[in-house]
């Protein structure tokens, strides 16, 4: 098994505070390289935006017979907007993540402009994936996925080794059943 | 208690790992399964071809077929190569994927179901199909499913599953050695003999149903397809017979347009009466043991068996018409998987009064039995009201503009009725306040209470150890007034039932997010 950082062992003491002496914020971050896998994704997901209001426009020019940089404006601002997107994005994204795994329950904080805050205690939880994708792959990243009667649930951009023993750590905790 | 605190070791670092493969047959399985699709086109493509007599065209029909047929050999065999399985001391390993990998971990304690499969080829390969199921939602797909294991080797699999299992119950079906059978077997019974009567609707809360239920969409389809009828059978020469100048002239006029719209109302009112008589005619809600049945309809008559413990939610629809006369309807939200009890959204009793809600639920879900006609429901705070109004009512006076913009164009101008629409601001506004009016939430030791109101005015009971996880989101504008959504989430049917309470004070849903942990309940 990997060593873990201090910031990812859920000691005892952790959750006796989390339960009596109000909710704490989870402490646990992505791994940083998250910043990076999330930026070649936009940066395609920019093109792909740039070309579909390209053709669009390209469309829209024929039809209503307008100027040629029209085209070229709604292509050019369409580019802009998602570029920046995904160039200021990640690093935001990254810093608003935090998640924390419990003895009794998994912590998630996120979201840029909605913040969110989910909380799945380990009794419900079904099963785990860790799944990795080809641009994660290339920065020896995964994700961990964990399932719940009602819906899954996502904690991205974790090294490898994290993920595995994330995931790890959930299975070994979701078994405990609760004599509820 | 845990011994243990979330630090168990990573029993699989790969090299540990004694990783199994599907049986070879896999790979013929999977060649035929990747051909299938491939066969109508061909035979298309073939039959299309045999007409002329062309060398070259033969040709690079047989080619693009060897060449498709090279291809999915290779996948069947990639496919097969990349997909491993393991059992591990506690837990079911599975690893698949070639260019997205995915690494599945199943505690055997949360398996559901395990199924086997023979279709015809399977059997003439010596090898069965397994499907392993957990409770975790996702539309009816299984979790595991091992395409190709040999049938002993499969049956031996099987056993050795249901053992692991067996130690431990499961949670979403707390029932010892539960198998995927248990579900049918009860309610074949329950086909035989009915049970007790618990509660059965009566003529005049079916009628009431029908002139409250506010539902127009039949009407609406009826006068659709009338439309229709009118101009596909009545002849040409009928319409040219009609007075055109004297209708348009009539519709200028104000109490021909009153008249129409008042017909209208009432030809759909009374749809919406027939169309809950033939639905609800004769509602019978029995228990019989662990399972509730529900019977009803005129023409179809449709029955449900629900096992009692199944039951996550259960939710008190007072509709806007309905609340006045003080009645409600009464639905559940029940847990199921693909192939057993298909679970849910359903109606336990269509139509009765509010106050007599909580003696039905003691006889059919004790668990639920909470007094929802006075019940002491946190209020949301006063600054939460805008949020309520302000964004409905932009939306919908935006709409209304769209609209107003419609008929001036249609009308070359704007009569006096086009400013009808307008009303329907002032609706929204009062909805919005009385939203915020009825929303609420209550806890106690057994069950969570959230109070919310569409048009209807709907209360959620569910036990605290049936949610499945819960959350709370803020917006930009929630968080300046340090406002947060709560949302929880049962077990239903495929994909969950999630409920939200909008707008609550961010210090109540940190207490809520706190308090709603299983753990503390069962500690008390």
């Amino acid at each position: 098994m990997q060593p873990l950082g201090e910031t990812t062992v859920p000691t005892p003491d952790a959750a006796v505070r989390a339960s009596n002496h109000g909710l704490m914020q989870p402490r646990e971050k992505l791994d940083p390289r998250a910043k990076r896998v999330w930026m070649l994704g936009d940066l395609f997901g920019a093109v792909v935006f740039g070309l579909v209001a390209f053709a669009i426009a390209f469309v829209a020019r024929w039809v209503f017979e307008l100027h040629w940089a029209w085209v070229v404006v709604a292509t050019g601002v369409v580019l802009a907007l998602s570029l920046t997107w995904a160039i200021v994005s990640p690093s935001i994204r990254y810093e608003q993540w935090r998640f924390e795994i419990r003895e009794d329950e998994v912590d998630l904080l996120h979201g840029l402009v909605v913040r969110t805050r989910q909380i799945v205690p380990m009794s419900r939880i079904q099963h785990v994936d860790t799944t990795r994708g080809p641009i994660q792959r290339r920065y020896g990243l995964a994700s961990v996925v964990f399932y719940t009667a009602a819906g899954g649930m996502t904690i991205p951009e974790l090294s490898d080794e994290r993920a595995a023993s994330v995931r790890d750590q959930i299975a070994a905790l979701a078994k405990v059943h609760d004599d509820l | 208690m845990i011994s243990d605190p979330g630090l168990a070791p990573a029993q699989d670092s790969p090299d540990a790992v004694a990783w199994q493969r599907a049986h070879p047959a896999f790979m013929v399985t999977a060649l035929l399964r990747n051909l299938r699709g491939f066969i109508l086109p061909f035979a298309l493509v073939a039959i299309g071809n045999s007409g002329r007599e062309s060398r070259t065209g033969t040709l690079i029909f047989l080619g693009i077929s060897a060449v498709v047929i090279l291809l999915s050999g290779i996948g069947s065999v990639v496919q097969w190569w990349f997909y491993r399985y393991a059992l591990m001391p506690d837990r079911l390993l599975v690893h698949s994927g070639i260019i997205f990998k995915q690494e599945r971990a199943i505690p055997y304690q949360r398996i559901q179901t395990v199924d086997l499969e023979e279709a015809p080829l399977d059997r003439l390969l010596g090898v069965a199909r397994m499907k392993i199921e957990t409770a975790a939602g996702g539309g009816g797909e299984s979790e595991v499913e091992l395409k190709a294991v040999r049938r002993g080797a499969a049956l031996a699999l099987r056993e050795q599953l249901l053992m692991a299992r067996q130690t431990v119950q499961g949670d979403v079906a707390p029932e010892p050695g539960a198998t995927g059978q248990d579900d049918e077997t009860p309610a074949t019974r329950v086909m035989e003999s009915s049970g007790e009567l618990v509660r059965k609707l009566s003529l005049g809360e079916l009628l009431l149903a029908g002139a409250t239920s506010g539902t127009i969409g039949p009407a609406a389809a009826i006068i659709g397809v009338g439309i229709q009828f009118a101009d596909d059978i009545v002849p040409q020469a009928w319409w040219n017979r009609v007075p055109w100048d004297q209708v348009t002239g009539a519709s200028r006029n104000l109490s021909v347009i009153a008249g129409v719209v008042i017909v209208i109302a009432v030809f759909a009112w009374l749809v919406a009466i027939a169309g809950t008589v033939l639905t609800y005619y004769g509602f019978e809600l029995r228990r019989d043991g662990e399972h509730l049945v529900v019977q009803y309809g005129l023409l179809d008559r449709r029955r449900t068996t629900i096992p009692i413990r199944r039951i996550q939610a259960i939710r008190i629809e007072e509709g806007l018409l309905r609340q006045p006369f003080g009645y409600a309807a009464v639905r559940y939200e029940s847990a199921g998987r693909a192939g057993a009890a298909e679970g849910g959204s359903g109606t336990l009793f269509p139509m009765m009064p509010r106050n007599a809600v909580r003696d039905l639920l003691a006889i059919t879900a004790p668990e639920f039995a909470v007094d929802v006609d006075r019940p002491q429901f946190q209020r949301l705070p006063r600054r939460s009201l805008p949020r309520y109004i302000v964004a409905d009512s932009i939306s919908s006076l935006l709409v209304v503009v769209l609209i107003m913009v419609g008929i001036r164009f249609w009308q070359d101008g704007l009569p006096w009725w086009g400013y009808l629409p307008l009303l329907w601001v002032p609706i929204v506004v009062v909805l919005g306040w009385l939203s915020f009016r009825d929303a609420g939430w209550k806890l106690d030791e057994r069950v969570l209470m959230l109070r919310t109101r569409g048009a209807a005015r709907s209360t959620l009971v569910t036990p605290r150890r049936r949610i499945q996880y819960r959350q709370t989101t803020a917006n930009p504008l929630q968080r300046r007034a340090d406002l947060v959504t709560l949302q929880i989430a049962v077990a239903s049917g495929g994909f969950g039932g999630h409920y939200a309470l909008r707008h609550i004070d961010a210090a109540d849903g940190r207490t809520l997010l706190l308090a709603l942990n299983p753990r503390l309940t069962s500690a008390r």
